[in-house]
């Protein structure tokens, strides 16, 4: 089981809201709407604790899966309930869509768009080069998509380290998490740049 | 015991044994494998979510979670169908064990959905149980419903008609 201290934990938690932060003002501009982000949550859960706390495992989502590559390896994953991605489609799009082609296509776009703006933010912090790769999107279930996701990433434990921004839009709660899976030790080498 | 039909799920490494008419529940298996293991005379059934194929890299670890591994969750299973039904006939049922997202494969793990498909048949021909069905690799997720009355396992996956093996 990974045991981080209280500071540590603080001090991820400051890079991640960085991170998500720039992503928050990305996104803004992107739509021309402020779109604002709660302070990140960090914890370690154990996948029950993740699927009655954050979301249940058999909710469909859209899932957006961007590899994060240069210094650091690992995943961004941002997952959407449908409603939200019909509302940021429609906000990218300016008007509503049924097309899920093209609504796909808007949130793959944006999440690109998130992804780097987040990776930049950090990569600017902590003096390394990030860059995520272009994203894949799937529709799933969001039990499948986040134990596979950790899994890939040789990350076997029943408990896991979840990193997570939650978007709001107009006081409005978006169901939009991002989600940052480091691989294993990327967070030691994180915390060993911020002098932790 | 009471004749309700009631869901039983089952969570991700875990494993839990139930009689007709109930039905067993897995659900949201992306590179894990669901496996049933079913008695049609006593209608018994024991519904298995593993994660990965191998405990044998974790056996230093303290407390191990023998129903996360293939290899250690499908015989502990099968020991606690038989001490209910000691003379059952057992066959097999699998799904799961997608590589979602077409993560590469590159990394030194392989693909854990192939290697859990592998696994799985191996310590299934290993107990000497017949698998008479199975729904498993591609890129998707899925969600298996078995009914333990007909032993009819439904498959789910998101935007596809259920399948039924």
């Amino acid at each position: 089981m990974m045991g981080y201290s209280e500071l540590e934990l603080d001090g991820l938690r400051e890079v991640i809201n960085i991170g998500g932060g720039h992503a928050a003002t990305s996104i803004s501009k992107l739509v021309n709407q402020k779109i604002e982000m709660h302070v990140p949550e960090i914890s370690i859960l154990s996948y029950h604790e993740l699927y009655e706390q954050v979301i249940a495992d058999d909710v469909e989502v859209h899932a957006v899966v961007s590899s994060i590559v240069g210094d650091y390896n690992g995943v961004i994953l941002f997952v959407v309930s449908d409603d939200s991605a019909d509302k940021l489609s429609e906000l990218m799009l300016g008007m509503k869509t049924d097309d899920i082609n093209v609504k796909m296509s808007a949130v793959s776009e944006l999440t690109n768009i998130i992804s780097n703006s987040f990776l930049g933010a950090i990569g600017n912090l902590l003096n390394v080069q990030l860059v995520s790769a272009l994203p894949v999107i799937q529709d799933d279930y969001f039990g499948a998509v986040i134990s596979s996701v950790y899994m890939a990433l040789d990350q076997y434990d029943d408990h896991i380290m979840v990193i997570r921004n939650e978007f709001t839009y107009s006081e409005e709660k978006l169901d939009a998490s991002l989600f940052f899976i480091p691989e294993t030790g990327v967070l030691e080498q994180i915390l060993k740049s911020l002098g932790i | 015991m009471e004749l309700i039909q009631s869901e039983v799920r089952v969570g991700i490494a875990d494993y839990k044994i139930a009689h007709a008419p109930s039905k067993l529940i897995t659900v949201g298996l992306g590179s894990c494998i669901g496996t049933i293991i079913y008695d049609e005379h006593t209608q018994i059934g024991g519904l298995s979510h593993i994660m990965l194929p191998d405990s044998r890299p974790f056996a230093k670890k303290q407390a191990l979670n023998t129903a996360k591994f293939a290899d250690l969750a499908l015989p502990e299973m099968v020991d606690k169908l038989k001490q209910d039904s000691p003379r059952a006939r057992f066959k097999a049922k699998i799904v799961g064990g997608a590589n979602m997202f077409g993560f590469k494969t590159t990394s030194k793990t392989g693909n854990i959905g192939q290697r859990n498909i592998a696994a799985v048949e191996e310590m299934l021909q290993k107990l000497g149980i017949p698998l008479i069905a199975s729904h498993v690799g591609g890129n998707s997720g899925r969600t298996m419903i078995v009914d333990l009355k007909t032993f009819e396992t439904m498959v789910r996956i998101v935007h596809h008609d259920a399948v039924y093996i």
